[in-house]
């Protein structure tokens, strides 16, 4: 049997499942507290976790049967289930791949990785902290997938020159961890890194009618990330060491790499404008224009300034994307509409009742950062979220905090090459093993949650966001 | 001549499996062919993962496709230079062959075309629930192949 056998018998498997279990929960009795509707939109959540976590149909693809079976088992109308598509967060998510796009096509993403690179890469502890940094500062204004694969053949590069040996280097197990963590990292602290992070947005304003400003986000979680970068590289150094001594062949190659680039070109400088342009419009007026309008307005502006062709977009974007985000909100406002939500908070009440509100929010923050490593960031958002808003219900702490603890937490991936494609993308070059990432992965995650714990429950109170 | 079939690849490299290799053929004065497999399946699947997962465009994964594969093979030819250098040492007859596809099936093609009297392969690190679920090409090319096949744990390198 091929693996491509395996693959065909693991998604069939998946697709039975995901079926036998919505009919079987569309076909159960309707318990008392609960609506009909909110029984369907259950086994249309239930399908959609079973093909999500097995992988069996492409995400996007998933999302839009959701939106379909909204309607078809009379969860929301079909006017409403649709409707969801034109989300503002979808079209701001749209706006930032454009940008990111924009980015990538003129080569600016790689000059200012470059630029990083060089500044740091002075010793080997300095040029393994260059790569998380750069990684992480990237994954700021670009998503985290893209910074990985930017920065692959980069350090690449690195390897080559300072003839590190797949997993025999030491070094070389803890500079590719770094390409991988440095973009996880830096993915969760803007709403540009991960688009989990306008998603949770998206179903908070969704469910209450609230927002989170640009500011307000990177203010709360910037300064975590920034700290994880730091722990990142301290736990690399102490967990694989260093084995090699100079690191001059390294900052030859970047410096050739850089020369090749040649001066910044017109192109790289207006992209760098209208970036900067658009991250001060968010921060100023975000608000009052809106995060979405501001995002597609920059995406036009692109184009009026001839700084990217329609066909580049095509080539640097995936428009499954729109189905994929507009599929996940529009589930999360079934359930919440349905009143689905409201009866998980009814039956969990007994089980959760007691527990001290921050307890339960590391109760969440644990789950999303545990079920990131199965499931796609996005997808454990799209579970999660609408099931902890129904069990704080009542509990008097703010869904701005659930946000918080559900979609940063649910970035966190750095055990497995599944967790996240940056995970997977340094996995596959081959320096390091499994049991690498999994054992320090491990160790880093249970920091990171400690870490995670101490800024909810003192950092967070002094921005007005808290249990 | 006998002929031991080494059977190789980015991420089924083992020591011990290329020392009990070259003890083999050494100890049955037989022919020595190592095979390099490049795995399509693994760059695929994470060029998949950036389209269907990243929502990234066909030319920032096809980028990255092509990095991921002048990386395999780069491997894939300095580990067969170590293979056929620690042979010349110890002065075993030995071929080198570096070739492209689904590991199972390169690797049974080459046992069909080499007959050799023994196999060694290495089993790709995995977690346990991931090699539960897929089961491991290296068992499967033992239940497939005519000849003895012996199965080294990988990732000791």
């Amino acid at each position: 049997m091929t693996r491509g056998d395996v693959l065909t018998r693991r998604k069939t498997l998946s697709i039975i499942i995901a079926f036998a279990v919505c009919v079987g929960i569309v076909l159960a009795p309707t318990p008392a507290e609960l609506t009909r509707e909110g029984q369907n939109a259950l086994a249309i959540f239930a399908l959609c976790f079973v093909l999500w976590v097995g992988n069996a149909l492409p995400l996007a693809v998933t999302s839009l049967f959701a939106i379909v079976l909204l309607p078809t088992l009379r969860v929301l109308p079909a006017s409403r289930s649709f409707e969801l598509f034109g989300s503002p967060v979808v079209f701001f998510i749209l706006g930032a791949f454009i940008l990111a796009a924009a980015l990538m096509r003129s080569g600016l993403s790689t000059r200012l990785a470059l630029a990083f690179l060089r500044r740091f890469g002075r010793s080997p502890r300095s040029l393994l902290a260059g790569v998380i940094f750069s990684g992480g500062f990237l994954a700021f204004w670009m998503p985290q997938h893209a910074v990985a694969a930017l920065l692959f053949p980069i350090v690449l590069e690195i390897a080559h020159a300072l003839d590190l040996k797949p997993v025999k280097s030491r070094y070389g197990r803890a500079l590719f961890l770094a390409l991988a963590w440095g973009a996880v990292i830096g993915g969760i602290a803007t709403f540009l890194g991960g688009a989990r992070n306008p998603l949770a947005l998206g179903i908070l304003s969704q469910h209450y009618d609230m927002s989170i400003t640009f500011v307000e986000w990177v203010v709360a979680v910037a300064p975590f990330s920034i700290i994880l970068m730091g722990c990142a590289h301290f736990l690399l150094l102490k967990g694989f060491g260093v084995d090699v001594e100079d690191v001059s062949r390294a900052r030859e190659v970047l410096n050739q790499k850089a020369k090749a680039l040649g001066p910044i070109s017109k192109r790289e400088k207006g992209v760098g404008i209208v970036m900067v342009l658009t991250i001060v419009a968010w921060i100023v007026s975000g608000q009052v224009v809106g995060l979405a309008s501001i995002s597609i307005l920059a995406a036009v502006a692109l184009f009026v300034f001839n700084l990217i062709e329609w066909k580049s977009v095509e080539e640097y974007v995936n428009w499954g994307v729109i189905f994929m985000y507009g599929g996940a909100i529009a589930i999360a406002t079934a359930l919440h509409e349905s009143g689905a939500t409201r009866w998980i908070a009814y039956v969990a009440e007994d089980r959760i009742a007691g527990l001290p509100p921050f307890w339960m929010l590391m109760v969440f923050a644990a789950a999303a950062t545990f079920l990131t490593e199965a499931i796609s960031n996005v997808a454990a958002v799209a579970l999660l979220l609408p099931i902890c808003f129904g069990l704080m219900e009542g509990s008097g702490v703010s869904p701005i905090s659930v946000v918080f603890v559900v979609a940063v937490p649910a970035g966190l991936a750095f055990s497995l090459p599944m967790g996240t494609p940056a995970n997977a993308i340094a996995y596959s070059a081959g320096y390091y093993r499994l049991r690498d990432s999994f054992v320090a992965g491990g160790i880093f995650k249970i920091v990171a949650l400690l870490l995670f714990a101490l800024v909810v429950k003192f950092y967070w109170p002094l921005l007005g966001v808290g249990t | 001549m006998n002929r031991v079939l080494l059977v190789l690849s980015a991420s089924r490299v083992s020591n011990s499996c290329v020392d009990g290799a070259l003890d083999a053929a050494e100890s049955e004065g037989a022919e020595l062919v190592v095979l390099f497999i490049l795995d399509t399946v693994m760059p695929r699947d994470v060029r998949e993962r950036m389209s269907h997962e990243g929502f990234l465009g066909e030319a920032p994964s096809g980028r990255l496709l092509l990095s991921m594969r002048r990386e395999l093979k780069r491997q894939g030819i300095n580990e067969l230079t170590e293979v056929a250098r620690a042979a010349e040492r110890r002065g075993i007859t030995h071929r080198t062959e570096l070739v492209e596809g689904e590991f199972l099936m390169r690797a049974l093609e080459a046992a069909q075309a080499e007959a050799p009297t023994v196999i060694f392969v290495a089993k790709r690190e995995r977690a346990a629930l991931s090699r539960l679920v897929s089961g491991s090409r290296a068992e499967e090319l033992k239940d497939a192949a005519t000849c003895d096949v012996k199965i080294h744990e990988g990732g000791d390198s």
